[in-house]
Parts: structure tokens; sequence; C-alpha cells
């Protein structure tokens, strides 16, 4: 009865401390792997935010795509309707891409030239579909 | 009038099956003809509602709103059909007429009934009702402000797309069954024994789960030109998190079953998997987390989704906190006993159902913690998180199979340590010789290895010693073995090149040579747009593909579809980017060795999912 309970015992904080190793484990994986939001007012005030890996979001500003002729080098401004911030990209734009709709860039942002380097742009499979991020930041500005 | 009909049909199948469950409960009656009748009657409403909406849809009815917001008069036929559950209501009812159909197959094949399908027909009233009062397909739209309706989106204008939620369905709705047995236990225990059937029914939903996750991965790999079949997005969660308690739930119950044991862990299981698949509902349909697939949201009416599912898991729990005897495990279980193999697996299956849905979830309370904060989780965690656990698992998955039951017995050890180290010296070996040699395509391969011979030697045995083989578990894991090497293979040693070619340029991967031949312009009823046709020369051996950029008109959308040379050993993958200039495109070539086991994978554990019941005996 004894070796029972003992074994018992040990079973229960063998399972309570590979548990909450594996909780650590997961906080720690999620804590490097978690993209903030901002939108272009945020990342043009004052506060400096520093961060290896962000989203930014809003609309293609009109007439600001620059393609490049013989390389996959794109720029354009995202605009939240207040401030806009230039975005750098290379690489294959998603279909839905184009002016005055809306799009999220993955990647930073260089305070020292003012342009978001952007690693991915998303796609957006329904035109009618405006990402939740991007409509806030409409709403807050209108 | 038709509409009206379906309408009508709906709301009788609503009352039918709440008076199943009002006379089940109040005045139970012995005779299973009863429940055979109501459920038959309940089905068949719901078929001709969803016939109903069918004509709706095959005659153009654009003044019923949902016909109107789906369908287009140019849409091939096939794809007006298949339109009925390309957005929220539709495949609502979709949804409703399978789960109906569940629960009339259960009420037909099984003789001991009592409650189980009135608490089966608690889930279908609760769906039938929000279908009913919050999202009616049936809705008119008046006055008719469309003759041509928008469109279907294109990307669902597919062949993959139109058999993908069916069978998906047929997964989600089949775990009602599960619950519905073991609820049944809870309110009556008589015997163990009333658990057995849920074994069989776990393995068919998960089945169909199987197909329907595959169906729309492969989709996702051909329809949507990135040539990933994974994205970790949310909608892929949360038909994962289901599936991966379901396959507790199965090996849970073959415990239950076998020795009496796990007996309110299975209980809970199937609480569990039945909460998960209505909680992917939710998080399908409420678009409250950004995903790029989100297709029809609506968050007020997801918020009713949840509701339905808070209340299944607490009539669920209550129930089995009130009734269940809650006994200790009797077995001893040894670290080396088939018991303690089926605990590993319930542990892990669980720990790893949990790792996607915080991951997922994570998002959503963040933002309520953080009083607005918004963040996304990518795929790296789930990456990091997911890859090791799963390893784990896989490799006790080899071991499994060859344990005993009863604490002690020990059985097969020799066996079991060649297989280990044939499997590392093998592995380091193919791994060396031929990919680019990592730690993870060496630990992959190895644990693959390891299955393969374990069933193979379980097989062998069986043969040997004349006992019957069980077929469909061996066939099933055998599936997820060639997956988990489409996985390794394909994701460590796929490479992939962007570049912008000129009509007759060049560009090189690796040894091989990607030449733009020609341009031109398609046109069909639906869209219109631009081939290239591309020539991909590979020693002496020259492919050609063509991709697509397609633009359909009626919902105003372009689409990208990619040009594929799919074979056994590897795909190449090409996929328009924009258009630059007269002759000019970017594009994207990917190779991708072996990523045809991923699904072909799959495909073998559906088939053996499906032959559950099945046992073979060399003679």
């Amino acid at each position: 009865m004894r070796t029972k309970r003992r074994n018992r015992v040990i079973f229960v904080s063998s399972l309570v401390a590979s548990l909450s190793v594996a909780f650590i484990f997961i906080v720690l994986a999620m804590n490097e792997n978690v993209d903030f939001y901002y939108t272009p007012s945020d990342l043009t005030s004052s506060k400096i935010i520093n961060k290896d890996s962000l989203r930014i979001g809003g609309l293609v500003q009109e007439d600001s795509i620059k393609i490049s002729k013989d390389s996959l080098k794109t720029n354009f401004l995202v605009t939240d309707l207040e401030n806009s911030i230039e975005v750098y990209y290379e690489g294959i734009l998603p279909n839905l891409f184009k002016e005055n709709s809306g799009v999220i860039a993955r990647g930073f942002y260089d305070y020292s030239d003012g342009i978001f380097y952007a690693k991915e742009i998303l796609a957006k499979h329904d035109e009618n579909y405006i990402p939740k991020e991007v409509k806030k930041a409409l709403v807050n500005d209108s | 009038m038709i509409p009206e009909l379906g309408n009508f049909l709906l709301i009788f199948s609503m009352i039918n099956s709440l008076l199943l469950i009002s006379i089940a409960f109040i005045y139970p009656p012995k005779d299973k003809r009863f429940f055979l009748s109501a459920s038959l009657v309940t089905f068949l409403a719901i078929f001709l509602s969803f016939i109903a909406l069918e004509i709706s849809f095959l005659t153009d009815d654009f003044s019923v709103l949902y016909v109107a917001t789906n369908s287009n008069p140019n849409l091939p036929i096939y794809y007006k059909f298949a339109a009925l559950w390309g957005g929220h209501e539709g495949s609502l009812l979709l949804f409703l007429l399978i789960l109906a159909g569940w629960i009339l197959v259960f009420v037909f094949f099984n003789e001991d009934q009592k409650y189980s399908s009135a608490f089966m027909n608690i889930v279908l009233f609760a769906l039938l009702a929000f279908t009913v009062f919050l999202s009616n397909p049936f809705e008119r739209l008046l006055p008719i402000s469309s003759i041509s309706g928008s469109d279907l989106n294109p990307l669902l204008q597919d062949f993959a797309f139109t058999i993908h939620p069916p069978m998906l369905y047929m997964g989600y709705a089949g775990l009602v069954i599960p619950f519905g047995i073991a609820m049944n236990f809870l309110l009556n225990q008589e015997k163990v024994k009333q658990l057995e059937p849920i074994r069989s029914w776990s393995v068919v939903s998960w089945s169909f789960l199987t197909l329907g996750i595959s169906l729309g991965s492969w989709w996702a790999y051909y329809e949507l030109g990135w040539g990933g079949w994974w994205f970790w997005d949310p909608v892929e969660n949360s038909a994962l998190v289901p599936w991966l308690l379901c396959t507790a739930l199965i090996h849970s119950s073959i415990a239950t079953n076998a020795r009496q044991i796990f007996i309110n862990w299975t209980l809970a299981l199937t609480i569990l998997s039945l909460a998960g698949s209505l909680l992917g509902m939710f998080l399908v349909r409420s678009g409250i987390i950004t995903s790029v697939h989100s297709f029809a949201l609506d968050p007020d009416r997801g918020i009713f989704l949840l509701l339905i599912c808070f209340v299944i898991v607490i009539l669920g729990f209550s129930l089995f906190f009130l009734k269940s005897d809650r006994k200790g495990l009797k077995t001893d279980m040894g670290i080396y006993s088939k018991e303690f193999m089926f605990f590993i697996n319930n542990a892990f299956l669980v720990t790893l159902s949990a790792i996607v849905l915080l991951g997922t979830i994570y998002p959503i309370i963040y933002e309520i913690f953080s009083g607005g904060d918004q963040i996304t989780v990518g795929a790296p965690y789930f990456n990091l998180v997911t890859v090791p656990f799963a390893l784990i698992l896989l490799f006790f998955q080899a071991i499994g199979p060859l344990t005993k039951w009863g604490g002690n017995k020990i059985d097969n050890l020799n066996s079991i340590g060649i297989i280990i180290i044939s499997s590392i010296v093998l592995s380091y070996l193919v791994s060396y010789l031929f990919f680019s040699f990592s730690f993870y395509e060496f630990v992959g391969n190895a644990i693959v290895l390891m299955l393969i011979q374990s069933l193979g030697f379980l097989a062998f045995k069986s043969f040997h010693s004349q006992r019957k083989i069980n077929f469909s578990m061996i066939a099933g894991h055998l599936g997820l073995a060639i997956l988990t090497f489409g996985i390794t293979i394909s994701s460590l040693n796929s490479v992939e090149k962007e570049f912008v070619l000129q009509k007759n340029e060049s560009v090189l991967l690796g040894s091989s040579k990607i030449t733009l031949e020609d341009t031109q312009s398609v046109q069909e009823d639906n869209y219109y747009g631009d081939r290239v046709t591309f020539s991909f020369q590979e020693e002496d051996r020259i492919l050609k593909l063509y991709p697509e950029r397609r633009f359909y008109p009626a919902s105003r959308m372009e689409t990208t579809e990619a040009g594929i040379y799919p074979s056994v050993y590897k795909d190449v993958y090409i996929s328009l980017g924009q258009k630059i200039g007269e002759n000019a495109w970017a594009a994207k070539v990917q190779i991708k060795p072996l990523v045809r086991f991923i699904w072909l994978g799959a495909i073998i554990m559906f088939l053996a999912g499906l032959l559950v019941r099945t046992k073979f005996k060399f003679k």
C-alpha cells in the first residue's frame, strides 16, 4: 500500500514537473514567434517601436505603387488615411494587391530611413474582406 | 414557393427533433422503432429542405438572398450545385443534413438505444434552431436588386473544394455519436460493454476528418498558388484539434474495451472532441481570428455557435461529474505495458491539441487582456512546439503495437532493440546519401523506418502464428508513416526561386533550366486571363508547365492557377506573380520532392479507417 502511494506521488509530481516544463517551453516559443500589429500612425508617432518582426496594415495608397521593370522590387505606400509609410518589398505580390485595397505587411521598420522592409505581403482571398486590423485602423481615423 | 417549402421543412424537422428529445426523456419508449421512424422523418425533412435550396441554386432564383450572394448564372452547373455549401448558411444546412444522416445510421445499426439518440438530437436541435432563427438560408431578398447574383468565390470553383466540406462535415458530425453513447452510459450505467461501439464510430469519424483535412490541404496546395500544403492557419488548426482529440479517443476507447481502464477518460474525450469540432466551426465561421481563408464571416452569429458549444460542454461535463463513478485505475501500469503505451499516446495527443488550440486562440486572449493590442502567432511557433512532441509520439507509435496488455509481460524486447538500432543506422545512411543531411531529416527518417519495421514485424508475427491480423490498424499506422516521410522529405529538401523573365529568357535553379516560352490570353464563360508557357529542362527531360492568372468579372477577383507537373518523386510547381511589361512576368518556381506522399499517406489512413471492423486471418 505504501509503495503504491509513493508510486502515485512520484507519478503525479513527475506529471506536474513535465507539464510545467512543457508550459514554459511553449510560452517561450510563443513570445519569440508572435508578431505585433501596428498602424502607420503608430510607427510615425514619437514612440519608438523596436521589434525585429512586426506587422503593419492599411490601404495601399493611390498612385504609390512603383514596380521595377526587371526585378521583383516593389515600393508602395501604406496609409491609414492619416499617416502613411513607405514599404519596400522584393518578391511575388499577392493576387489581390492593388491600389485602395487592404494590405498587411510583415517585416521590420527602419527608423533611419523611414522605410518598412517587408518580408511578406499577406494575400486575402476575398476582395470584399477587409482584414480586421485594417478595418480598425480605418474606423479609428474616420 | 419552393424556398418557403424548404424553410417550412426545416422548422418541421426542428420540432420533430425536439419531440424526440422530450419523449425519450419523459416517457422512454421501449421500442427501437420509435427512434428509427422519428430519426427518419427528421432526416427526410432536412433532406427535402436541402433539395429545395439546391433547386433555388440550379434555377438561379436570386430572390433568395443566399443564392444571390453565392451563385451566378454563368457558373457551370456542377458548381451551381456545390455553391450551396460555399457560404455560411448553406454549409450549415449541409452539416445538419449529414448530422441527421449519422443519427439515422446509428439508430439503424444499434439495438441498445435508451437516451443515446436523444442526446445526439440535442446537438441537432440546437443547430437546427440556430439555422432557422439566426442563419436561415431561405431568407428572401426583396425587392430583387440584382438579376445576375454575385458569384461563388472563384477559389472555391474547384473540384477538391466541392467535396472537401462534405467530407470534413462527415467527420465533425460523426463525433456526435460517441458523445451520445457516452451520455447514455452516464445516465444509466449498466456495463462498460455499452461503451464498446465508441471505438468503431470514432474511427469512422476520424477517417472522414482525415480525408476532409487532406483534401483541404491538397486544395490549398494547388489552388492558392503558394505551393504550401499546411499554413497553420486558424481554419486548418480548428480542424486539426478535433482530429487529434478524435485520435486520442480511438486509442483510449480501445484500452477501455480491452481492459476496462481509462473509462472516465474515454467519456471525457467524447465530450472534448465534440466540443473541439463545434469550437472549430465557431472559429471558422465567426472570423474572430484574422485568417487567410476567412470565407463567409459573421461575428455576431458566431457567438451563438460558441454558446451552443458551451452548453454542450457544460451539459456533458456536469453529467460526467455527477454520474461518473470516480474509481481509480485498477490495472498496474508497468513502463513496458500496452496500458502505458496508450497512456503516452493519449497524453501526447491531448497535449498536442492543447498546444495547437492555445496558439490559435492566443491572439484573442492577448487582445482581451492587453486592452486591444493585436498580435498574430506565426507558423514558427507551431513548427517549433509541435514537431518535437509529434516525433516523440511517433517513436512510441513504433513501439506500442509490439507491447502486451498487463503490467509485466516483457515481450519482443530484442526485436524492438534491433528495430531501433537498424533504423538509426539505415536513416543515417539514407539521409547522408540521398538528401542534404540534417538533424530533423535524420530523426524523421529514423522514426519512419522504425514504424515500418515495427508494422512489418507485427504482420509477420501474426502470419507466422496464424493469429488474426488487425489490418485496419496496420494500414492506418502505415499511412501515417508514409505521410511523415512525405512531410520530412518535402519540408527539408524543397527548393524555390523567384524571378522575372522576358519571353525566351531562361533562369537556372540548381541544374534545371526554366524558360518562358510563350504568353497567350484565355477566355472562358466565367473568367478571362493570361496563360504563360514555361519549359522546365532537367538533364534530357523537358516538361511544360502552364500557370495562369485569371480574372473573374462577376466577383471582380483575380486568382493564380499554379502550373504543376506532378510525379511520385517530385512536383515541379510554377506560380505567376505580377505581369511586368508586355511579355515579362514575375514567377516563382518550386521543386518539392515526395510531396505527394503526404496525401497518399492520408488516403491510406482514410481507407484503413473505413475497414475498422475487419480482421484478416492468414490460412
